[in-house]
């Protein structure tokens, strides 16, 4: 290791730590003031709990499928990216059920916020990940994704996440009319 | 089975279902899904409405057939 590189390690830890230090104190001051801690009713911690089954299910059989065909995939991509593509299934499956389900947002939480929010990631995963790829040009190199390609699906999943709040927001409020 | 009874119970205090979720400290949808039948409560949330609205159990959550609602 040459003197470059431990500097930089050193530097690069006592970064971590301040940062983590200054969150530390961030949560602490902000958790005074309000409540951080999700607070969801019985009905909706237990659609949670049945979206984890159904997310782990999804995952399971992702994983077999790997097992089974991953040969016939190798030549084109690496495990790491069914491994991927797995996860972000599995994790999309989850979200759909609870958004679905009305058990995405905790009773204290702000949905018009986390609307912006993911829809600013969102945004800014597509902008980045055109922008990567325009620049490369490739999608794929030695097997595995880019990171343009993954800021791409990224973007493209959150996106999806946000049409299905939206849409359900919309069912919501016709729900409300009918029952009021 | 549609919980009838709570919602006349709900609807004689004049109480939306989403007022009636806030005192009871639960989602509008939870209100509405046992009122729909779609979700059975646990004997808390049971106890907590009854205490909103200022009924038994019996009133809310029995029948007489020895089936809940």
């Amino acid at each position: 290791m040459t003197e470059y590189d431990s500097g930089y390690l050193i530097g690069a830890m006592f970064g971590v730590i301040l940062a983590c230090a200054a969150l530390a104190a961030m949560f602490g001051v902000f958790r005074k003031k309000h409540s951080l801690k999700g607070d969801y009713d019985e009905r909706q911690r237990l659609v949670q709990g049945k979206g984890f089954h159904y997310a782990y299910e999804t995952l399971f059989v992702c994983v077999v499928s790997y097992i089974l065909f991953g040969s016939f995939t190798e030549p084109f991509v690496s495990g790491k990216v069914l491994l991927f593509a797995g996860l972000t299934i599995s994790a999309l499956v989850y979200v759909a059920y609870v958004i679905w389900n009305d058990s995405y947002f905790a009773l204290n939480d702000k949905p018009a916020g986390f609307i912006w929010t993911f829809a600013a990631i969102a945004v800014w995963n597509l902008f980045e990940g055109i922008l990567e790829l325009s620049n490369d040009g490739m999608g794929i190199e030695n097997r595995d994704l880019d990171f343009g390609i993954v800021q791409i699906i990224t973007g493209i999943a959150i996106l999806l996440v946000l049409a299905l709040l939206l849409f359900r927001r919309f069912c919501k409020k016709e729900e409300t009319m009918e029952e009021e | 089975m549609k919980n009838l009874r709570l919602k006349a119970a709900r609807a004689g205090l004049d109480l939306s279902q989403q007022e009636l979720a806030e005192k009871v400290g639960v989602t509008r949808q939870t209100i509405s899904a046992i009122e729909k039948g779609d979700y059975n409560p646990t004997i808390h949330l049971c106890i907590a409405i009854c205490k909103a609205l200022g009924k038994t159990l019996d009133e809310l959550f029995w029948q007489e057939d020895g089936k809940t609602s």
